[in-house]
């Protein structure tokens, strides 16, 4: 949680720098290597501690299917940018990383985390919405984690274990 | 738009209740009484909203976010009666889950508030959030099932689910940027290119909540690990999922892609058809059955609102198919949710067992479209919408064929469902100690009288689904 807290917080401060830089001097590539950085280097720790294998054992294919549509959506924004989009690109790549993390993970509180950074990641694209919608679309997502924590501490208590294949064998 | 608040506020205000007598009083009758009363209050708040929104042509409520014809009015009206049946429904069969009582009421009616807005809410920032909240409820509700699967099932949900929250607030950013407004009534003056991709976002996002195909993998698994008053309340979600579509493929149908999402939506739709049917046949357990079926279901709208999108004409037709098949779901689900509990199954008297046995078949058939049901006429208003529309474009063989092999399928969910309803009086349980007293028998039984009542009456007056 810390870790996704601080994730949190480096991609507003990068908005924010973001935002300052684009008004008064022109250095963008400071801020914008900053989020990238932190999008990057944030999934590829927690990657390492769930353990490198993990990754071969368990890729759903529909996690890594969305999060490489936004890459490629990402790519294509890259190369034939539509002006509105431009801004876009970034968040996507952001969103993508802890995607790819969802997609690797055993570990059903990773994947909480992993869906939060990418939700983080995309959220400071709705700054042009009214300042009410971030409010209900914080305590929607508030809402969602609560309910997250709920159903893995039911899993838990249900199949004493939180790696997720184990659950698979508990269906009906 | 005092209509509206009240409608919004009732289900609201009642899940606040629930959750507060939840932490003071641990009496299930009196969750119970709250619940229904909740949803007896949406209930007639909806239906004088319909009056209002009928007699004034439509409410425009900007502070809200929302705007309501009497077409939307009558999809709130449905969605509220779904969930009055549900928690009818709850209070015959009595459960106890994973959750506390107070805290499922919340849930149960915080789905019916979410529900609602999603409804008649015009703002794609709005649905986005509305989508997000409703998607915790749902997994909160599927989780609250004392099966054994249901966590993991649960879990599965919400993965699948929070990602495609994450493709409807990917649209909304889009569409925000694209066109410099979030509204969904305006059509776009610029950047139609982004608003088309915003567009596939809300298709990709959208449908993994609803679970059509090929986004579906989640939905035989959730109705087979859901309590029956889960699954009988989903139809209700549905009604909202499927407005909250159209709204957000609304503003595409004035760029120059239409074309295309309308070939995309009548391919989805047709292999939805496809897929649902061929796997219900190979089905064992009921609701897994029902899912199946539902997922051919969603097949059947989406083509119809494919073709909706070119010709809006056809969209009375469409709203017809959506609140007839919800409702006939929710008589069938609560029908086989009845069956499926053995120990309650065995405590009915045969008389009402003869009776669920004889709903299941009417919802069933009105579902599958045969006259005099309500069915019927959705059908036959979705046949005569796609046959023209393929007439138009690709001439009368493939107009013909289509409806031909579209009639030709309808068969095998028919010999599925006539199969189930042999299966529900044929089936031998015994014969309990003590009998359900009668309360608890009619509480289960209103919701499959209700919807057999339903296919009957708009069987008679099919007007009544097509509001102006």
């Amino acid at each position: 949680m810390i870790i996704l807290a601080l994730h949190s917080a480096v991609i507003g401060l990068s908005e924010a720098a973001y935002c300052y830089v684009e008004r008064g001097t022109a250095e963008l590539p400071y801020a914008v290597s900053s989020l990238l950085v932190s999008s990057m280097a944030v999934p590829a720790l927690l990657l390492r501690t769930a353990g490198a294998a993990s990754l071969r054992e368990r890729v759903p294919g529909w996690a890594t299917a969305v999060s490489l549509a936004l890459l490629c959506l990402y790519a294509y924004v890259a190369l034939y940018p539509p002006p509105e989009l431009g801004k876009m690109a970034l968040h996507m790549v952001s969103a993508a990383i802890p995607l790819l993390m969802v997609a690797s993970s055993r570990d059903p509180v990773r994947v909480l985390i992993g869906i939060n950074m990418a939700s983080s990641s995309l959220h400071p694209l709705l700054t042009e919405a009214p300042a009410l919608f971030s409010f209900l679309s914080s305590t929607s997502m508030l809402l969602a984690n609560a309910v997250g924590v709920l159903v893995i501490s039911s899993a838990y208590r249900e199949y004493g274990t939180l790696i997720i294949e184990r659950w698979a064998k508990w269906r009906s | 738009m005092e209509e509206l608040v009240l409608c919004l506020t009732a289900p609201l205000a009642s899940s606040a209740v629930s959750l507060l007598m939840g932490r003071v009083e641990r009496g299930k009758v009196q969750q119970h009484v709250v619940l229904m009363g909740g949803a007896v209050l949406s209930l007639l708040a909806s239906l004088l909203l319909f009056s209002t929104a009928s007699a004034r042509g439509a409410i425009d409520a900007p502070t809200l976010y929302a705007y309501v014809e009497a077409a939307d009015a009558l999809a709130v009206v449905a969605v509220s009666l779904v969930a009055l049946l549900a928690s009818a429904y709850e209070w015959g069969m009595s459960i106890e889950g994973r959750l506390p009582a107070g805290v499922y009421a919340s849930l149960f009616l915080s789905l019916l508030f979410c529900s609602i807005y999603m409804v008649v809410a015009r703002d794609a920032v709005m649905l986005f959030i509305l989508v997000e909240a409703l998607i915790g409820v749902s997994v909160a509700l599927v989780a609250h099932s004392r099966d054994t699967s249901a966590p993991e099932v649960a879990f599965r949900y919400l993965v699948i689910t929070a990602l495609s929250a994450l493709c409807v607030l990917l649209g909304a950013a889009m569409a925000i940027l694209a066109t410099g407004t979030s509204d969904v009534m305006k059509p776009p003056a610029r950047s139609r290119e982004v608003l088309a991709l915003a567009t596939v976002c809300f298709i990709m996002g959208l449908g993994a909540d609803i679970g059509f195909f090929p986004l579906h993998s989640w939905v035989p698994d959730a109705f087979s690990a859901s309590t029956s008053t889960v699954n009988v309340l989903f139809c209700a979600e549905h009604i909202a999922l499927f407005l909250a579509l159209y709204k957000l493929l609304r503003p595409a149908s004035y760029t120059p892609y239409a074309p295309a999402f309308t070939t995309l939506l009548v391919v989805l739709g047709l292999s939805s058809i496809l897929f649902g049917y061929l796997l219900a046949y190979s089905q064992e357990e009921y609701m897994r059955l029902m899912a199946y079926y539902t997922i051919s279901d969603y097949g059947y709208l989406l083509l119809l609102l494919g073709v909706a999108l070119r010709e809006p004409v056809h969209l009375p037709a469409w709203r017809m198919y959506l609140i007839n098949s919800a409702l006939m779901e929710a008589g069938m689900l609560a029908c086989l949710g009845t069956a499926l509990t053995r120990e309650m199954w065995g405590s009915l008297s045969l008389k009402a067992r003869r009776a669920v046995a004889l709903c299941f078949v009417i919802c069933a058939l009105s579902s599958l479209g045969l006259p005099p049901l309500s069915g019927f006429y959705a059908k036959l208003l979705l046949y005569k919408a796609v046959y023209g529309f393929l007439l138009k474009c690709a001439g009368l063989t493939a107009a013909t064929a289509l409806v031909v092999v579209l009639l030709l399928l309808s068969l095998i969910p028919l010999a599925l469902l006539v199969r189930t309803f042999h299966d529900l009086l044929a089936e031998s349980v015994e014969e309990r100690a003590g009998e359900l007293g009668i309360p608890r028998v009619a509480a289960l039984l209103i919701p499959p009288v209700a919807a057999a009542g339903a296919a009957l009456l708009l069987g008679m007056w099919p007007q009544l689904l097509l509001p102006g």
